[in-house]
């Protein structure tokens, strides 16, 4: 039955792309102080919105050379803007595995090897620079684990609520079925971004970015259940009359067992899709909340507050690699849609279209 | 019908009042006291002072506090604004009326646009121009508003066509009514396009479904058998029951258009209740965060219902009354 | 009406393969067969009515000299409903749901007569007070759900005769009713037959029916035609095996 799912879920290949897709955007995250050249508050002021590096295989005879990059010439314009010129003389060659930035690998083994990376004087923005001169590839990558983590831990949590909320709801019906779905409907009452400011203004203004961090998380977790408890609740309600929980009845199981072992595995296939699906929404609000200015803050890098930068329309136009941030939610979004919709018609076939 | 709306509109009011005693408790305790922060404001006078701690009773304790607040809802007293140093009531109404004014544009276009795509799409199922709209479709649902509304801000700076940003020009008050409305049409275009995007998609895909769907119902078989025209078969018989349960979706719909709007409201600097709630979270500005607040889920009741109400009107075979 | 060697595939698999009838006027003309034997099939071929993806491969319908199959789209509409009309198995489903029944049955005088608001309502009323209904006007008023099974299928039969067709096809017509409402729909067919002049291709599953009102049938299985004739001398020898099946759910 497993096996069947998996293949037909195979056999769409948008969806396979997009599982794939995905699976490297997380791992980059993962590794993202590997593979980033520079730590996400590596800056260089004299670099502010230095373009994109180009990195060159041939020198000035057109022989074919070790990959190398320009060192940079910087001019300003009337409006006392930067121009980057290449520095002729100035190579500076890309080399692997180079020693930069201190970082500890997953956490855990601290080292200073970088996947690439350029020599100092020189810098490489393989995507740009801010107008910090921090390189935006970097911060990316960074900020990639910040918007993916919130997303996942967020689902995570409120999943677990929904699901066991959900599952009590449906379970004793009656009185605690109704307190909870009162209870549901208040969260369900307000537009969510509305309690999303709502519930932010009550986080301290005290808090380190650690603790905001998790806060949004708490936050996020705290709108998203209520939804997912209702539709839990639905499934519960019908399965509770079906035998398989009579017999554990009489066998003696305690009702939270039962419910967890027995009721909750049924709505597992509903539970995968609900969790692609709406794991999007999540990083959505993240980024929203980050950009207006209210979720992570400089120098931590997220999606959002990356992309907060390109809210000036003349950044935008002299930089226009500031917008990357943008497709990047963009493509990990409809990625998980993506996976999500075959994953529904594989497991769900009745719901889909 | 009547009755309906009513009983709707009290199962609601207790979940009003324990979500503001919420808000109310915890902004009290996180962001300092309201006492503190109004005797310590050196702009504001003491008459208004004096009169607001009277008003709210602000030397007594919290849940007093907060009843006294209550009461005054009922007056239409909402609080007073620190950031603007104004009454919430002034400040509010006039951005209620302009997040009615964005999330109205976003839903006429919205509807404008994907029912007739929907249309099409389910009349051509499975042609190019199907496969077309269903693949844009699907890139639109999954396109972030903020970031749509921020590539069209930059294009309209590019090409200079539209304003970037606010609701008015600021000549604005010398026009006349014709050229107000144009206006604010062209105010409202970059923000509400935004705002649509994603929703067309998702509703365009709904509807070509329900289309289909219906388009293969024996009564459409009837409509053919008696000889009617195919138009009037589509335009008449399919149409009315594919559009029906979008509006139950139309309810469901309100909480991501205020929400939405909210956010655009903020980066194309629209002055509503989205951008008021923000200075209001930022500023730490109390009664004007929980009149919002409030307000935000008043207006999302009120969508609901209607869209209720619209549903009753267009299925007969939806009575409310039991 | 003649239908002459047609047939119908879905995927190149036929599922009516060779028939051919013919309906005289003034008969009553069963099509009789179990579930997926292609007789609605058939039936819905004479109008072009098949479902996407269901394609007639060969054949003909001789109607009034013409050949449905082949006629414009234009012709084929003034057909429908005006000289063939078709009566449906379950009028809950036959009548859309939002519009009210009176809407409906006046939607076949605007599509091929220029009768006016009033002239059209009249009519209207006039014909469920044909099909036996007590109260036109409550019924012209109302919407499907809130009619009985009963009430239902008259007025769907009502909405056939409207502009007195020279053939109504009808589907199971009383498969969805209780056996006494079953008798008393027939009898209105019946009636309605001698009143306006018309001939009724009855496609049924039921020899029960058959036997009080055909005078003619055709035993359809696996889209052919097995065994035709008169109804009398069919019911009493049937010749084929699958007749014999049939009849034996008869007693």
């Amino acid at each position: 039955m497993k096996n069947r799912a998996w293949s037909q879920f195979c056999e769409n290949r948008w969806a396979v792309a997009g599982l794939i897709i995905l699976g490297i955007i997380h791992a980059a995250a993962l590794f993202a102080d590997f593979l980033a050249p520079y730590s996400f508050s590596n800056e260089e002021r004299t670099y502010s919105y230095a373009p994109p590096s180009k990195i060159h295989f041939r020198d000035e005879q057109g022989s074919l050379v070790p990959p190398f990059v320009y060192g940079a010439e910087i001019k300003f314009d009337e409006y006392r803007r930067r121009i980057y010129q290449d520095k002729a003389d100035e190579k500076y060659p890309l080399s692997f595995f180079v020693q930069g930035d201190k970082y500890k690998i997953l956490g855990l083994v601290p080292t200073t090897i970088h996947l690439f990376g350029v020599k100092e004087p020189g810098r490489i923005y393989l995507w740009g620079a801010d107008s910090r001169g921090r390189d935006l590839f970097s911060r990316l990558l960074h900020g990639a684990r910040i918007s993916l983590s919130i997303g996942i831990l967020g689902v995570a949590i409120s999943f677990s609520i929904g699901l066991l909320v959900g599952g009590i709801a449906g379970y004793y019906g009656g009185k605690t079925d109704d307190i909870i779905m009162r209870i549901c409907e208040m969260f369900m009452m307000f537009p969510g971004f509305y309690l999303l400011l709502a519930l932010r203004a009550v986080v301290p203004p005290n808090f380190n970015s650690i603790q905001v961090y998790l806060a949004i998380v708490v936050i996020l977790s705290f709108i998203g259940w209520a939804s997912l408890a209702r539709v839990i609740r639905g499934m519960c309600l019908s399965l509770r009359e079906r035998e398989f929980v009579l017999a554990a009845k009489t066998m003696g199981l305690s009702d939270l067992r039962i419910i967890i072992r027995h009721i909750l595995p049924h709505t597992l296939s509903y539970s995968l899709i609900a969790v692609m699906l709406s794991i999007p929404g999540y990083i959505l609000a993240e980024s929203s909340l980050s950009l207006i200015g209210l979720g992570i803050q400089d120098p931590y890098a997220s999606w959002g507050n990356l992309l907060a930068e390109a809210m000036g329309i003349v950044q935008i136009k002299f930089a226009p690699w500031i917008l990357l941030p943008g497709f990047f939610i963009f493509i990990t979004v409809m990625c998980f849609n993506v996976v999500g919709d075959a994953l529904r018609d594989v497991l769900d076939p009745k719901t889909s279209q | 019908m009547l009755r309906y709306i009513l009983r709707r509109l009290l199962t609601i009011l207790p979940i009003l009042l324990v979500m503001s005693l919420l808000t109310f408790i915890l902004m009290q305790k996180t962001s300092g006291s309201f006492y503190d922060t109004l005797k310590l404001n050196p702009q504001i006078s003491p008459e208004t002072i004096e009169r607001y701690i009277k008003l709210y009773q602000l030397d007594k304790p919290l849940l007093v506090q907060y009843f006294s607040w209550l009461t005054n809802l009922f007056h239409f007293e909402f609080g007073y604004s620190f950031f603007y140093n104004i009454p919430v009531a002034d400040v509010i109404g006039g951005r209620l009326w302009n997040t009615f004014v964005l999330s109205l544009a976003s839903l006429i276009l919205t509807w404008g646009v994907a029912i007739p795509l929907g249309i099409y799409a389910a009349l051509h199922r499975n042609k190019i121009t199907d496969r077309l709209i269903q693949f844009t479709s699907y890139i639109a649902l999954a396109s972030p508003t903020f970031f749509v509304a921020m590539l069209l801000l930059y294009f309209a700076s590019q090409s200079g066509i539209l304003p970037l940003g606010g609701m008015h020009s600021a000549n604005y008050d010398g026009m006349n009514i014709i050229e107000k409305f144009f206006d604010v049409l062209r105010h409202v275009a970059i923000p509400a396009t935004a705002l649509s995007i994603s929703s067309i998609g998702a509703l365009q895909r709904i509807m070509r479904g329900n289309m289909l769907e219906v388009l293969g119902q024996q009564y459409i078989l009837t409509a053919r058998a008696k000889g009617l025209p195919e138009n009037r078969v589509i335009y008449s018989h399919a149409l009315r029951n594919a559009i029906n349960p979008l509006v139950t979706i139309l309810g469901y719909e309100f909480a991501g258009l205020l929400s939405g709007a909210a956010l655009l409201e903020i980066i194309c600097s629209w002055p509503g209740l989205g951008a008021l709630m923000l200075t209001a979270v930022q500023s730490k500005d109390i009664y004007l965060v929980m009149a919002s607040f409030l307000l935000s889920g008043f207006l999302l009741i009120i969508g609901n219902l209607l869209a209720d109400v619209l549903l009753a009107r267009l299925d007969p075979r939806i009575r409310y009354e039991k | 009406m003649q239908i002459k060697n047609l047939a119908v595939s879905v995927n190149s698999k036929k599922i009516v393969d060779d028939v051919s009838l013919t309906v005289e006027e003034r008969s009553i003309f069963a099509l009789v067969g179990g579930s997926g034997s292609g007789k609605s099939t058939t039936g819905l071929a004479v109008l072009r009515l098949l479902a996407p993806g269901l394609e007639i491969k060969s054949g003909e319908a001789i109607f009034g000299g013409r050949d449905l199959l082949k006629i414009g789209a234009e012709e084929l509409r003034q057909v429908r409903g005006k000289e063939i009309a078709m009566v449906f198995q379950e009028p809950l489903y036959a009548f859309n749901p939002v519009l009210t029944v009176g809407q409906q049955i006046e939607e076949v005088f605007t599509a091929h007569t220029d009768f006016l608001g009033e002239k059209r309502l009249e009519e209207t009323l006039r014909l469920l007070d044909i099909v036996g209904i007590k109260d036109p006007l409550r019924v012209h008023k109302s919407y499907p759900h809130q009619l009985s099974g009963g009430m239902r299928q008259r007025a769907m039969i009502a909405q056939a005769v409207a502009l007195k067709p020279r053939l109504i096809i009808a589907d199971e017509p009383t498969s969805s009713l209780d056996v006494t409402l079953q008798a008393r729909v027939m009898e209105l067919f019946l009636k309605l037959r001698d009143e306006f002049d018309l001939s009724v291709l009855l496609i049924t599953h039921d020899l029960g029916v058959v036997q009080h009102m055909a005078d003619h049938v055709a035993v359809m299985n696996n889209g052919k035609i097995v065994e035709s004739g008169s109804s009398g001398e069919v019911l009493k020898n049937p010749k084929h095996q699958y007749t014999r099946e049939l009849l034996s759910y008869v007693s």
